[in-house]
This record gives C-alpha cells, structure tokens and sequence, in this order.
C-alpha cells in the first residue's frame, strides 16, 4: 500500500517533470511569438529527456573555494523535503502515502525543511550570486509562509479536519458534510454535487483565500512574478549559479515537484478534489454519469481524470502567469506580503470563522 | 477513514527513505557516466568571467533577520491556531456544549487575532516592514547644460 503510494507519487512527479518542462517552452514559444523545441522527436516533444541525458553526462563542478559537504549535499536535501511532502496526498481515493490526521499541516511542515537546503546552496557555493539569491529566496518563503498558513487556516476552519482525504469526501456527493447554496443556509444543494459542493463555491468567503493562496505558492515556489531569487538579469542564476550536472537537474525537478504539490494542494482545498465539476440538477445526473461507481474502477479513472484535469489546469495557469506579468522589486514583494497579504488573510481567517459560527447555529 | 495508527508513520519513514534512495540511485548513474577532468580554470568561482572579487562569505543585510524574526513570531502564533480550527468544529464537544462551545472559541479566536494585529501594527508603526532601498545616486555631469533644466524637462513631461 505505502509502497505503491511512494511509486506513483515517483512515477508521477519525473512524468509530470518531462512533459511540464516541456510545455512550459512550448507556452513561453506561443506567449513570445516563437516555436520553441522543434528539433528533437516529433514536435521536440522529447526534447526534455535529450536534456535530461545531457545533464547526467555533465562534469561534476565543485568550487575550490566553497564549502564542499554543503555544496555537495543540498540539491539532495531540497528534493528529498519536498518530496517527503507529498506523503500525505492522496493520488486517488485509498492510495495515499500516509493516512494521517494531520495531513496538510505535515506537508506545510516537511517542504519548509527546504528553506535549509537553499541557504545551505547558498552559502555552501561561495559565490555572491548564489549568497544573494539564497538569502532573498529564504526571506521570500519564509515571508509568504504566514499568509499561506493563515490561508489554509481558514479553510481548516470550514472542513474541520487536516486531512486531505476526508476534505476531498467532503466536496463530494458522498458525504454526510451539509453543504447550503454559496453558503448562506436555505437551498440545500449537498445532494447536487458538482461545483456547488467544491469548497470555493460552497463557502464564497474561500475565494479571495484561494487567490491569496494561489499568489503565496507562486512566491513559494520562486514563480515569476516573484521570482527575484533567481532574477537571470541581475543575479546570473541566482542560488544555482555554481550549480551543473545532476544536481543542478535535482534542483530544476524539485522547483517543478513544488509546482505540482502547490496545484494539487490547491485543487484538494479549494477546487473539488477528485470529485466531478458537474451536478446533479432536476433529474440530470451529470454527477452521477461523471464518477462512476464509489469503489469500482470506473470511479477510480473519473477520479483522474478531474484530478489531473484540474492541476493540469491549475499549472497551466502559473506558466501562463509567469510569461505574462513583469518580475517584483524585491521591496514590492516584501511590501506586498507584510502589509497587505497578511492583514488580508487575518480579516479572511476572522470572517472564516464568524461564517462558520453562523453555520453551524 | 482516518488511521491513527503508527501504520502511518511508516509510510512517512518509507518516502523519506525512498527519496534518499532514488537520490543516491541517480547519484550513483551520475558518477559512472559522468566524465571527471578538473582543473584550476574550471573549478573557480563563477563571476562573470572575472577573477572572483574575495570571498563569497558576505555578512548580509541586517533586514534579512528582522524578516526571519517576524517569521518566526507570526508563524509560531499561525501554528497555534490549527488545534483551534480543529476543535472549533469537533462535533463531540458541540454535541455536549452546543453553541456555546462555538461562541467562546470565535471569541478566544477574535482575541487572539487581536493580540496577533496589535503585534502587526506595531512592527509597521516601527517601520520595520519597510524595505528601504538605497536611493540611486545621480553623478555630477561634466555638462554645460545646468541640472536644473533636465528637471524641467522632467517635470514637464511627468507622466500622469
């Protein structure tokens, strides 16, 4: 059971890496009015696995002048906390690396352990480069930590439990979570199922904590428009300057694993989870027809299907927003995040609460 | 559905290790492909094709710090919160308390965020969120046009 979970969840994110690498040229090309790889496979659609076989030939480059174990080890030590954080998401209903309780808040815990991994790339690398996009990186995530933290907050404080199983029943038809009409008690739509029970439509005062949340992971994940830890104008390539080979690959395929869990995260707590977008109105079973039956196969595959289509479109849209808004000044970005994202989230957490007191009398 | 068994954390402990070994599986793939011909050149410190300007080991602004300690302060008090948010919906103490159950913890939620923005307006009345950047230094120009025109010029053509 753990053993399949750590296999798919393996499979899935080297999958996902190849093909969203890809895509991301592939979107940058059409948003820059160019074609992008071309040369390699059919459409250069493979051109990401002749970059893959590059790296691993690569030379190892270690400075003389950097702090050789630090330097060695913190590409390993960022990919492996930020792959210890998919533990606890569930790929389908059942198959889930760990079961536990504390579900998100042990994802929140385990991918800040890269925060060490970044310093120690930076100061490990003996570079000015890679010191300052180091240092910037970290205040960066550890700024947009709080708003992320009071974000999910506020969405603990609808569904009760931490546990990203039992948040993704919830949005389902198959659960005995009440859901009213955007949350104002009177029509009671949990037997509609569909977009009308997804967290976000169900609860509106979610949706400025969606955005909120989708801005922080943004800055998490060092995405344009907040990517001035690796700004290439000013920075060279910030905390990776140093870096070649296989670790520099390690370090490219944990930002992008940080990608999909961010758009997971986000689809399981604000989107629906695996449930089917569409409900089930007057005798129209669209739910029912897009499921499949709980506990055969056929709900198995519906249940990938919307996940996958969901964080597909979930990444889509951070590749699309990188390529669209220009980068933050790094006293923009802090401005941003101290002076209007946190009060935001606190007031959302606040009236989170206050609606949730009213549901519940 | 939820399992509070220590099953569990074997699942944790197997991510854990099996991302170490699929580390340690490419990294040894790596090593056996990879070619290894060092020399004093290449093994330099990158900066822009220079020779690297002293050591890379710079004290860094002290704003860096103020940000992990605001961190630190607001991210513990985020923490504490969660038990709250747990419990304010458990439904064995609504079931014995009812509504008054739920009062008092939006009212210990409504204190406790009061605390948290009291904290929040007094770093921003201090100025400590302030990020000041350093103010660009025009240079004196050896110009015989006065400075003075340019800000003419400048506030002349101010964009709106």
């Amino acid at each position: 059971m753990f053993i399949w979970s750590f296999i798919v969840t393996l499979v899935v994110i080297l999958t996902y890496a190849i093909f969203v690498v890809y895509a991301e040229r592939k979107a940058a090309a059409f948003v820059q009015d160019r074609l992008g790889p071309v040369e390699v496979g059919p459409k250069g659609i493979l051109q990401t696995v002749a970059d893959l076989i590059k790296l691993l030939q690569k030379e190892d480059i270690v400075p003389t002048a950097s702090d050789k174990i630090l330097f060695r080890l913190a590409p390993w030590l960022i990919f492996t906390a930020i792959f210890w954080g998919f533990t606890a998401l569930p790929w389908v209903p059942g198959l889930v690396g760990s079961n536990l309780p504390s579900g998100i808040f042990m994802i929140f815990a385990v991918v800040s352990l890269d925060v060490i991994g970044l310093f120690m790339v930076g100061w490990g690398a003996n570079n000015k480069y890679a010191l300052f996009g180091a240092v910037r990186s970290i205040a960066q995530i550890i700024s947009y930590e709080i708003p992320l933290g009071l974000c999910l907050l506020a969405v603990v404080t609808f569904t009760g439990t931490l546990n990203l199983q039992e948040i993704a029943q919830q949005q389902s038809i198959d659960t005995t979570f009440h859901s009213s009409l955007f949350g104002i008690p009177g029509i009671d739509v949990s037997a509609w199922g569909g977009v009308f029970t997804w967290n976000i439509i169900r609860f509106p005062v979610l949706l400025p904590v969606a955005a909120l949340f989708f801005i922080a992971t943004l800055a998490e994940c060092n995405r344009a428009p907040f990517d001035i830890p690796e700004a290439e104008s000013e920075l060279v390539a910030g905390f990776h300057t140093e870096y070649s080979g296989f670790r520099f690959g390690m370090l490219f395929l944990s930002e992008y694993a940080m990608m999909l869990l961010v758009a997971i995260l986000l689809v399981f707590l604000f989107l629906g989870a695996w449930s089917s977008p569409l409900p089930n109105i007057a005798g129209v079973k669209l739910y029912d027809w897009t499921s499949g039956t709980t506990g055969q196969l056929s709900s198995y595959v519906w249940s990938i299907v919307w996940l996958g289509g969901k964080t597909i479109a979930v990444i889509f849209w951070q590749i699309m927003l990188r390529w669209t808004f220009p980068r933050l000044r790094v006293d923009q970005l802090m401005h941003l995040c101290w002076k209007l994202f946190l009060p935001l989230s606190m007031l959302l957490v606040l009236v989170s609460a206050i609606w949730k007191w009213f549901l519940i009398s | 559905m939820i399992s509070t068994s220590v099953e569990q954390y074997a699942g944790i402990l197997l991510f854990l290790m099996g991302s170490i070994a699929f580390c340690l599986v490419v990294a040894v793939a790596w090593h056996t492909l990879r070619p290894h011909r060092p020399n004093a050149e290449k093994m330099s410190s990158y900066e822009c094709g220079e020779e690297a300007e002293g050591s890379g080991w710079y004290g860094f602004n002290v704003r860096f710090y103020r940000i992990a300690l605001f961190f630190i302060l607001f991210e513990v008090e985020v923490i504490l919160l969660y038990p709250w948010a747990l419990a304010y919906s458990d439904e064995t103490s609504l079931a014995k308390w009812g509504m008054e159950w739920s009062s008092f913890l939006l009212a210990e939620l409504i204190v406790f965020m009061f605390l948290l923005f009291v904290g929040l307006a007094y770093v921003w009345k201090k100025g400590y969120l302030n990020w000041d950047m350093e103010k660009p230094q025009t240079e004196q120009q050896d110009s015989p046009v006065p400075l003075s025109l340019y800000e003419k010029v400048n506030e002349k053509y101010k964009s709106a």
